[in-house]
């Protein structure tokens, strides 16, 4: 009985959503990656996942409280992701979403916050007609991959420059939100290449065109935003960050 | 209850679609579509295509709920739960 529902949904499922009209929507967009580029990556990205998941097992036997932690963030990961804000933009009217990766990066770790924003992208790409199963590799490697990295290291960076904790996560989400954002514009510069296009050139024109038109602003926002959560997490309960390794000693002020 | 003559036509009016361009117009709808299409690789429609009319209106409320839940709830059991 259940598996005969089971096929009747996944039929049912399969003729309702498949064919529809295209859908321009937000990440890498079904259809747009070409195979070979399909194929990459998916290879790049999945020795992240691979390391994030064996991190996620051994960071939950380590650190009390870290499974809560890390569906907490990647629940938020997820809705910043697809979390469409109004501003106005050089263009006019237009929406952008922040990523959210940079804030899970400083909390989890670059590693597992990869495997959350490959969750939280498989889940948008499955329901939201967001990204896309193709370009799922693709959308890991800006987002999950660059992202997590990107805002990470700007977080240590900036603890060595002895930064404040707001400053520091001010840096790490702004950051991780232009690598994004980066990656996106290389992912699809490389299209150039077989048109016999400048590599560069596209790269630039469209890396300028997401600053210029909205999501420049929300860089700045999401950087708020990370420095805020880090803030709020020191003074409701520091010692989640020191058993995340964000700050060395609890007993120590952390400058505000 | 509707009558068979009062069922609803469909209109050319404008539904709660991502793909429509326009004012409020997502970065990377119009950016991302527009290069790729430039570069001779255009978006097509997703395999599981939720982007419909209100359908796509109630998976993201539902996500929104739900990721809300997941948050508060894992929220108070972190930061507030002794």
């Amino acid at each position: 009985m259940s598996r005969s529902v089971a096929l009747f949904t996944g039929v049912f499922l399969l003729v309702f959503f498949a064919f529809g009209k295209a859908a321009y929507a937000m990440h890498i967009t079904e259809g747009i990656l070409p195979p070979r580029w399909v194929f990459t990556w998916f290879a790049v990205v999945i020795p992240f996942v691979g390391i994030g998941i064996y991190h996620v097992k051994r960071k939950k036997k380590a650190v009390p409280g870290y499974l809560p932690l890390v569906g907490m963030l990647g629940a938020a990961v997820f809705v910043f992701s697809c979390f469409p804000i109004p501003v106005i933009s050089l263009n006019g009217m237009a929406t952008s979403h922040p990523c959210g990766t940079g804030m899970s990066a400083v909390l989890l770790g670059p590693f597992v916050s990869v495997v959350v924003a490959a969750i939280a992208l498989l889940i948008q790409a499955l329901f939201l007609a967001h990204g896309g199963l193709t370009t799922l590799g693709g959308n890991i490697f800006s987002m999950g991959v660059l992202g997590s990295f990107s805002g990470y290291f700007a977080f240590k960076i900036a603890q060595r420059c002895k930064l404040s904790l707001f400053w520091c996560g001010f840096l790490a989400g702004t950051i991780s939100d232009l690598f994004t954002y980066l990656g996106t514009s290389i992912e699809l510069g490389l299209l150039v290449i077989n048109k016999g296009g400048s590599f560069l050139k596209a790269v630039a024109e469209i890396f300028g065109m997401f600053m210029m038109t909205s999501q420049g602003v929300l860089c700045i926002v999401e950087g708020v935003i990370v420095g805020f959560i880090l803030l709020f997490i020191y003074r409701r309960k520091p010692s989640i960050l020191l058993d995340l390794g964000v700050i060395k000693d609890a007993a120590k002020p952390v400058q505000m | 209850m509707l009558l068979a003559k009062d069922r609803l036509e469909k209109t050319d009016a404008p539904t709660v679609q991502t793909s429509e361009k326009g004012d409020w117009t997502g970065t990377d709808v119009s950016i991302v579509g527009k290069y790729a299409t430039q570069y001779g690789h255009p978006p097509r429609a997703p395999y599981i295509n939720t982007d419909r009319g209100d359908l796509l209106l109630f998976v993201f409320t539902a996500a929104g709920v739900i990721g809300g839940f997941i948050i508060g709830f894992n929220v108070r059991k972190i930061f507030y739960e002794r």
